[in-house]
């Protein structure tokens, strides 16, 4: 897809979007030596009050932000990016997902505040009303949000443990084209979804962007949990380490938007990330971010710039590898407690990548919804997240979300257990 | 059965209300309704049918549920934090103090956190504003804290401005706002200012034309307060007219100030000795005036603490402010948990005084540029330009005598004087030639500045030198 298919796919709100003229107007300026600038209204950096800024690092290590350029990147206005890291960022994405050679330079990479900023974003950017969006039918809750507050099409597609299943999706597509709709998109979690757990392996990868070609859609791939990938092996304690691929490798349409972030593999608390994107697409996310919350907090992306140009390549697939470990050992702490609790009284998949397994109760009445069990989970004091949540449809739902990121060993198992006791009662019970 | 779970009324309680909530997405939602001793403002009116769409997240519904004695939650998809690669957090002050977070802090600070602001954060702004404005801290209005004043700006504009609407803007205003709001297709209705900001008598011609056309804003977008492009200041008693027929009108205000904090005053830099006594001039805010819920302030720390750390935020009614959360819930989540420590660990160790101290200093450091350069401009431009002395902020708007348009000014003959101003035409919300230049005295050294000026009065005199002899 070139400039003029892109911009055929941009929303008019978009297309009005100004140049900014008196960046054009300035940028001659800039060039000169010996201009005397009365022209932009930074604030000066004398008044504001820290000299420095220091993280120590938890494997060793420290971050020094001092002197005048260093505090300057991170607490002045950083227009779209701190110096250096819309090329750091490049190298990163060139040297971490291999793409064909020839697309790189129609490729941009960009800083954002968060996934959830890029999504924001990049629906306001491609989602005019009535536009059909297709997503897996349990899909991550603000998306729902946003592409609902957009009046866009909400079209939830049916997946299984490798993520969006390649008939349902042609087979919806056909319907909307039937109904002489506007297809536009599609959004995909391929690696570890959120709440699905379900991991798009490169065939699967393939066959949805042979249907992405035929009816032209633009892909939406929110990517956090690829940095979180397990050993399908319950047994090893291996784990793949930093291997970033998703659609981009063989996107020669030049039809994805990849989002990343670093609130999975460092923290959350940066609202930091990226988006790599075909560059007419990138240059209206930049105007976009210029009116809104920027690229971001600058402090954020000085501090990560910051210690992934300290660890280099080798440094980050190390805490790479180190995270995976640690959260692959719970994994296989709930897949096992799984097998030993609740196995007959529920299905699931043994997760690949992220922090949720997606149980599936198989006992109770048919066509049971997930949410009437509340009440007896809580009886028990356990507490999952119904599937309902998710649904792109606002329909019912008989799963359950349950997440192995954040409770401690023991609570993983016990909790499991007393799952099993839930579906256990409902097993025995007459009403419900 | 479970008495725990009865006593919380979970059944019908709140829980499940709001996961049955789900089924709500596509309704209207609540009647919003604000009431106050004489009006009542039906922010129903206001609200655009998108917006009002938005629900609380179901997910964090289920956030008291945690607290039940024995819950063990598989609930949540936290990252852990014993995989953050932090330490420690410190930041080191001009005057040698170095603050370091605690170890709950730094979790406090890169975890996922609270949608309008970490509580400590938001417990300072609170006080600060009821402090500055003179404002009980109740239940009409609060705070949140966005990703920069501009991301609550356009959060708002989303909530209340369609391409449907008008909206009433100052003539000249912020490019930055310009930029926002064209591409909604809304109409921009600009009311004259002179050096006090947004005149009144214009503001109530302008309605009454609008009325006439059977247009109805709603919505009135000012910058008190140093503004940028003009460096106007409206005194209190402008604003209080303002408010007066915003509130016979019943428009909602959007007073966006970031350099209040930057308001000094007519009067010249006291001198080093001076420095000690002086005082901020005190300046009543639209919101400390606001007694029906119209206003919404939006701050910003850029101008005082840094730019970059992306801090601003909002304050207004309750119902307002809790829209553009809503909103934040489904966007960016949060402002940066980093940037928030920083703030929490400085207001903390400066408190109020500290802080008031800062102010003082910045609000001077400022005030002696604008010296400076006024010095200097009367130097070199007298003859060329009038202005007026700005009591606030960055900027020093000159009419230029004899120039019909700056844009091409700048545009075709400054870069060959090496000189630099903005023009006027920039800042028109009707895309206006204009006569008027902006010049920034926020960053430039005193011989830059006199550099400029006299390259600015060559520049003038050689285009009226053009203009005058017959070509």
């Amino acid at each position: 897809m070139d400039q003029k298919r892109w911009e055929a796919k941009f929303t008019p709100m978009i297309r009005r979007l100004p140049k900014n003229k008196l960046k054009e107007l300035c940028a001659p300026f800039n060039e000169s030596k010996d201009i005397a600038l009365l022209g932009g209204g930074l604030p000066n950096q004398a008044m504001f009050p820290l000299t420095s800024i220091g993280v120590e690092l938890a494997g060793g290590g420290s971050i020094n932000i001092k002197g005048f350029s260093p505090l300057r990147a991170a607490m002045q206005y950083n227009g779209g990016g701190i110096p250096g890291y819309k090329p750091f960022l490049k190298e990163l994405v060139d040297r971490e997902i291999n793409p064909y050679g020839e697309c790189d330079k129609d490729w941009d990479v960009t800083p954002c505040a968060g996934s959830s900023d890029a999504l924001s974003k990049t629906f306001r950017i491609v989602v005019e009303e009535g536009d059909v969006c297709f997503l897996e039918d349990h899909c991550y809750g603000p998306v729902l949000s946003l592409l609902t507050g957009q009046d866009a099409c909400i079209r939830g597609v049916k997946g299984d443990s490798n993520g969006i299943v390649p008939s349902q999706l042609e087979a919806a597509c056909q319907t909307s084209k039937k109904e002489g709709k506007r297809l536009k998109l599609i959004y995909l979690v391929p690696a570890g979804g959120n709440p699905t757990g379900a991991f798009m392996p490169v065939q699967r990868l393939r066959d949805i962007y042979k249907i992405a070609q035929k009816y032209d859609l633009i892909i939406v791939e929110d990517n956090p949990y690829e940095w979180l990938r397990y050993n399908s092996d319950l047994k090893s304690t291996c784990v793949p380490g930093l291997k970033l691929g998703g659609f981009k490798p063989f996107d020669a349409d030049k039809r994805v938007i990849r989002i990343d972030t670093v609130s999975k593999f460092l923290a959350p608390g940066f609202r930091s990330g990226w988006v790599t994107a075909p560059k007419p697409f990138i240059s209206q996310f930049n105007k976009l971010s210029n009116l809104s919350s920027h690229s971001g907090c600058a402090l954020s992306q000085a501090i990560v710039m910051n210690i992934l140009k300290q660890w280099g390549a080798k440094g980050l697939r190390d805490h790479v590898q180190k995270v995976q470990q640690f959260y692959q050992k719970r994994r296989n702490i709930v897949a096992l407690a799984l097998d030993k609790h609740v196995k007959g009284l529920c299905e699931w998949s043994v997760p690949q990548a992220g922090m949720f397994f997606w149980i599936k109760p198989t006992v109770g009445v048919k066509n049971l919804n997930s949410e009437g069990l509340m009440p007896t989970l809580l009886k028990h004091k356990v507490l999952l997240v119904p599937g309902s949540i998710f649904s792109a449809a606002d329909a019912n739902s008989p799963y359950f979300r349950l997440a192995f990121s954040y409770a401690s060993e023991k609570d993983l198992t016990v909790g499991v257990r007393k799952l099993g006791e839930v579906l256990r009662d409902v097993q025995n019970s007459k009403t419900h | 059965r479970g008495s725990s779970v009865a006593s919380m009324g979970l059944r019908s309680g709140p829980i499940f209300r709001a996961l049955r909530g789900r089924n709500l997405r596509h309704s209207q939602g609540k009647t919003l309704r604000y009431m106050s001793q004489s009006k009542a403002v039906n922010y129903d009116d206001f609200i655009r049918p998108h917006a009002k769409r938005r629900e609380p997240s179901p997910i964090r519904a289920l956030t008291p549920l945690l607290k039940l004695p024995g819950m063990i939650s598989l609930g949540g998809g936290l990252p852990n934090p014993e995989m953050f690669p932090f330490k420690s957090l410190e930041f080191t002050l001009e005057d040698g103090t170095c603050l370091a977070l605690k170890s709950s802090e730094i979790q406090d600070a890169f975890q996922y956190s609270n949608t309008p602001g970490l509580p400590a954060l938001l417990e300072f702004l609170t006080s600060l504003q009821s402090s500055e404005h003179d404002k009980k801290d109740n239940d009409e209005w609060s705070v949140c804290v966005t990703t920069g004043s501009q991301e609550a700006l356009s959060k708002a504009v989303d909530m209340l401005v369609g391409p449907e609407d008008t909206v009433i803007v100052d003539d000249p205003t912020y490019a930055g706002t310009l930029a926002l709001m064209r591409p909604i297709g809304c109409t921009l209705a600009g009311v004259r200012c002179d050096h006090e900001g947004m005149v009144p008598e214009e503001l109530a011609r302008t309605l009454e034309e609008k009325k006439h056309l059977g247009v109805h804003p709603k919505v009135l977008y000012t910058v008190p307060t140093g503004q940028n492009p003009s460096g106007s200041t409206a005194s209190d008693a402008r604003k209080r007219a303002i408010y007066q027929i915003a509130s016979e009108w019943n428009l909602l205000i959007l007073e966006d100030d970031p350099y209040r904090f930057l308001y000094y005053g007519t009067d010249p830099h006291p001198g080093e000795e001076g420095e000690k006594e002086w005082e901020r001039p005190k300046s009543q805010s639209m919101f400390s005036m606001d007694t029906e819920g119209r206003v919404i302030r939006f701050d910003s720390i850029s101008k005082i603490l840094s730019s970059g750390i992306r801090l601003g935020f909002a304050t207004g009614p309750k119902e307002l402010i809790d829209r553009i959360n809503l909103h934040t819930q489904a966007s960016n989540l949060h402002p940066s948990g980093v940037s928030q420590a920083l703030c929490i660990s400085l207001f903390n160790h400066w408190k109020l005084e500290g802080w008031e101290k800062h102010i003082k200093k910045v609000a001077l450091y400022y005030m002696k540029r604008r010296d400076t350069f006024e010095a200097l401009a009367r130097k070199y431009l007298s003859e060329h330009a009038e202005w007026t002395t700005p009591s606030a902020g960055m900027f020093v708007w000159f009419k230029l005598h004899g120039i019909e348009d700056t844009q091409d000014l700048i545009q075709n003959k400054a870069k060959d004087a090496n000189v630099l101003l903005l023009p006027g035409q920039a800042f028109s919300p009707t895309n206006e030639k204009s006569c008027y230049v902006r010049a920034a005295f926020s960053t430039a050294t005193a011989d830059d500045m006199e550099k400029a000026l006299s390259r600015f009065a060559k520049l003038l005199v050689a285009a009226k030198d053009t203009n005058q002899s017959p070509s």
